[in-house]
């Protein structure tokens, strides 16, 4: 169907469709956001790999302190600082006249809300699976010690904020940018971005219930379950990609009309 | 096109990072060292004094290559002061090893001579001896330790030891032979059937997913092809062809077909299967004679300036020879008595005080009964973190004192009651 | 058919390109997002039977699994199927989750702790989903894809997974007791954590009841997958819906 569409447009459509009149999705931002977020992680990754089962095994070895609780502290400071320069950042540079806003401008600014999405998507797709088996794998063939254990550090003090700081980040740019969401919010993103904000709170649940009532290694148990209801939030993804892909269609289909005039 | 666009924008910074990663996993492979010990330490001092005194443990050898066989022995007393508040050994337990993972296969394990297979019940108050034959698998340096799982209370773990393991990995297999006398590597056994299952479905997968995905653009336009349907008062369903329908058929009955042809062949490979293992194995405490030694237990101090913990108790010997206390054994630290024995850290890491036991009081000669003072001092209390005892909420500690008579006999008997700890 | 005139749209060489944009962004980031979501909410509840093959009995496994492996497909559909009419949903979501899974238990299982792959797989529920999608296409009906095709996500885990596990259990003599391959590895590859004991495995009294433990757990889990299939369609498509608040 849309074949046709493609083969019944004019010249005038087809100058205004050049790469440097319209918005698109920026695909090289994209492709260093992945590359960014995967470096930083992965090299956080080898660092476990080589210092997890020889120096991280014992909070009380000196090694560990050498090893370990700097990076934890050092993640830290830099998690905050990320936070509110992000945040800060955002709401410095906000929309003050967001009736101004032209269906050009606004369709860049929802590519602009994809590639946080995808941010979002990304350090999701590193904690949800791969930062919490690792700690499932670390728990089941070590003796658990303290709360700061080699994959705690990189689960819970560092994926985790990471994730949050995209979260919040990815409200924030709606929130400031985007002409829909200036006065009110959007329930589905509320939903999908507080659940996984909540799972740092919930680590407090997990850590006391190790400590106070439970203390075998079954991934499956009650004691983790507060994560999965808040794993279930995520749900909610789906009415963001529908809020997404109704406003970017009016957007576009607004932009073809007003070139064909 | 979308996919050139995508790749050509995205190609570097993902080589980049490629790259990038690639050296410094390269990079570090070199710093490998050592494992260090081993998470018990967090343990409060109550659930490591009081729970399961581990002694005599043996590993030998200490140096092998990968696939060489390994022993861990020795034997422990499940405490009579064991906490109230912590669920005990006549629960369930499971004898394990402490070794960081896989580093070594566990191929048997015993308590008193029954196998450890499967998880046990055991009593309080009794001494048994286990054995835990180990074969190397990864190269590298570890710190072993005999472990007791219990139910609900966790891993107990028993003192460790340095080993070496030499050798490659890659020369590592573990074969066993089934019932049908099919011989399998238990590295790597049905890989190929999991992995071409898995394959497969991947593959019908993207058949289906790539068959919905084939119109481009897709995801807007289908969005608006629904609303303008509803907002047309009509019934989207009929935006699903009748091919599409019959496509969706043929995907049904292939998938059917498929998922009974696999489960046939799979009965025809393996006719005869058994459930897991879940029986319980049932063991008898070592059958030892009624000790000669009677312990009145007259209290303890911990005095914290001093690390050093006092305890005073009432000695009777029925035995045959004059006895004197040779070590006393707490949350795996062993306090030496060097006036009676010498033994010294095997490694770095042997929570041994060679000179840390100082007894008042002297031997206790045959028939009579003798006031004791006992005197473990070292900074062993300190660096394993026992000086927490202080914070446990009823202040019990517990303890097995070695007793050795002159004739060379050896009797072990656990004391245990409450600890005043002194401030200044 | 007169029907495609009305839906037509209209779009120019700039709305298609734009929108083709639109989809591969979505696509991936509904890859991460479902595969990392499903595969955290899973790993918390369901994790060990993915993780061991020693825990995969005939009891806990082809009841607990495929029960909440529906909650996250079942959803999808949900919005794919009403939204879009695309009904890849579930198909989507599990290849999604299963993606993902075999990274994390290379590497985390693998590479980070030492297990052998062989221990450390997880099951295929794809031709279960592609079954549910089949369903709504042929039939159009929600109801009719709990009844029938949630129904056979249930029953059929089992058979479809056995391909993979029946080796697994094929009885060995070791060192005089009858254990199967999959015991064995869990007794030999340490795992100071998990304990024996812990194993989720062939409890209740069911297991002496004529054989028919399988069939009895594949049926009663058809029944519940039915029953999640409901509420997480339900959950999916309202969580769909564009609500927004003035206030909060």
């Amino acid at each position: 169907m849309s074949v046709e569409a493609l083969s019944g447009t004019t010249p005038a459509e087809q100058l205004a469709s050049k790469r440097a009149d319209v918005p698109g999705m920026n695909w090289s931002k994209v492709g260093w956001t992945f590359a960014i977020i995967a470096l930083v992680y992965g090299a956080h990754r080898v660092y476990m790999q080589q210092m997890a089962f020889t120096v991280g095994l014992d909070y009380f070895e000196p090694e560990f302190q050498i090893y370990w609780m700097p990076l934890f502290w050092a993640q830290v400071v830099v998690g905050g600082l990320a936070f509110f320069g992000v945040n800060g950042y955002l709401w410095m540079t906000r929309e003050k006249n967001p009736e101004a806003v032209t269906p050009r401008d606004e369709l860049g600014r929802y590519f602009g809300l994809l590639l946080w999405v995808f941010s979002f998507a990304v350090i999701l797709g590193v904690l949800g699976s791969f930062a919490t088996e690792s700690d499932a794998a670390w728990h089941q063939v070590t003796i658990r010690d303290t709360d700061f254990t080699p994959t705690h550090i990189g689960l819970f003090y560092f994926a985790l904020p990471a994730l949050i700081i995209a979260a919040v980040g990815l409200f924030m740019y709606a929130k400031t940018r985007l002409p829909q969401h200036a006065d009110k919010y959007l329930v589905p993103l509320g939903i999908a971005l507080s659940g996984p904000i909540l799972i740092l709170p919930t680590v407090g649940y997990n850590e006391w219930g190790h400590t106070f009532f439970y203390a075998e290694e079954l991934f499956g148990a009650p004691v983790h379950w507060g994560f999965a209801f808040l794993g279930l939030a995520l749900l909610a993804v789906g009415g963001v990609v529908v809020h997404i892909l109704a406003r970017m269609g009016s957007l576009i289909q607004e932009i073809q009309d007003e070139a064909k005039v | 096109m979308a996919l050139r666009t995508f790749i050509s924008r995205t190609a570097r910074p993902l080589a980049i990072a490629a790259v990038a990663l690639l050296t410094l996993s390269l990079f570090t492979v070199a710093q490998i060292g050592p494992a260090f010990a081993h998470g018990e330490r967090a343990q409060t001092a109550n659930l490591r004094m009081r729970t399961i005194n581990w002694y005599d443990t043996e590993v030998s050898p200490k140096q092998v290559a990968v696939g060489d066989e390994m022993v861990i022995r020795g034997r422990f007393e499940t405490s009579k002061y064991w906490p109230e508040h912590v669920p005990s050994v006549t629960g369930r337990v499971y004898l394990n090893v402490g070794a960081a993972g896989p580093k070594f296969i566990k191929i048997k394990s015993t308590i008193n001579g029954k196998s450890m297979f499967q998880s046990s019940q055991l009593e309080l108050g009794k001494h048994y001896e286990y054995e835990i034959i180990l074969k190397a698998r990864v190269p590298g340096r570890f710190h072993l330790h005999p472990v007791l799982n219990v139910l609900d209370s966790g891993a107990l773990i028993g003192p460790g030891y340095w080993v070496d393991t030499t050798g490659s990995f890659a020369d590592f297999s573990n074969t066993v032979e089934t019932m049908f006398g099919r011989t399998i590597d238990l590295e790597t056994f049905n890989l190929d059937i999991i992995y071409s299952w898995h394959a497969l479905w991947f593959v019908m997968a993207l058949a289906w997913l790539g068959f919905w995905g084939r119109k481009s653009p897709l995801l807007i336009q289908s969005l608006r092809r629904v609303r303008q349907k509803e907002e047309a008062g009509e019934d989207p369903d009929t935006l699903i062809s009748p091919m599409e329908k019959k496509v969706a058929v043929g995907f049904m009955v292939v998938t059917l077909m498929i998922i009974g042809a696999g489960f046939q062949w799979a009965e025809a490979r393996h006719p005869v299967t058994t459930p897991l293992r879940t029986a319980k194995m049932d063991v008898d405490p070592l059958p030892l004679p009624d000790p000669n030694i009677i312990i009145e237990y007259g209290g303890a101090t911990y005095r914290i300036p001093g690390r050093s913990f006092q305890a005073e108790f009432s000695v009777t010997n029925n035995g045959p020879s004059p006895v004197r206390i040779g070590e006393f054994l707490t949350a795996n630290l062993r306090f030496i008595n060097s006036a009676v024995r010498n033994v010294q850290p095997a490694d770095s890491h042997d929570l041994v005080a060679s000179d840390g036991l100082r007894i008042e009081g002297g031997p206790v000669p045959p028939g009579e009964t003798r006031k004791l003072k006992m005197f473990a001092e070292d900074a062993l209390w300190e660096t394993y973190r026992l000086t927490t005892m202080i914070n446990d909420p009823d202040s019990i500690v517990a303890g097995l004192v070695f007793f050795y008579g002159d004739d060379g006999s050896r009797e072990i008997v656990e004391i245990g009651g409450p600890m005043i700890p002194v401030f200044e | 058919m007169a029907v495609t005139e009305t839906t037509e749209v209209r779009s120019s060489a700039l709305g298609l390109r734009l929108e083709r944009h639109v989809d591969w962004m979505i696509i991936i980031i509904l890859i991460l997002i479902i595969g990392a979501a499903s595969g955290f909410t899973l790993a918390v509840t369901m994790g060990d039977w993915e993780y061991w093959v020693d825990w995969k009995d005939r009891r806990f496994w082809p009841l607990v699994p495929p029960v909440l492996m529906m909650i996250f497909p079942a959803a999808v559909l949900g919005i794919t199927w009403t939204k879009l009419r695309i009904p890849f949903g579930a198909t989507f979501a599990v290849f999604s989750y299963t993606l993902l899974k075999w990274v994390s238990l290379y590497f985390n299982f693998n590479v980070f702790a030492g297990f052998p792959m062989s221990m450390v797989w997880q099951s295929t529920f794809i031709p279960l989903a592609i079954l549910l999608d089949a369903t709504i296409v042929i039939t159009g009906s929600v109801f009719i894809t709990g009844f029938v095709g949630a129904f056979l996500w249930g029953v059929l885990m089992y058979p479809v997974n056995w391909v993979m596990l029946a080796g697994f259990h094929e009885p060995i003599l070791y060192n005089g007791e009858l254990v199967t391959a999959a015991d064995l590895m869990g007794f030999e590859y340490i795992r100071t954590g998990l304990p024996e004991y812990v194993r989720m495995i062939e409890r209740s009294t069911l297991r002496s009841f004529a054989d028919t433990v399988v069939p009895l757990t594949a049926v009663f889990a058809g029944f519940l997958c039915v029953l999640v299939f409901y509420v997480s369609w339900a959950a999916g498509t309202f969580l769909c819906r564009q609500t927004w608040v003035k206030k909060v």
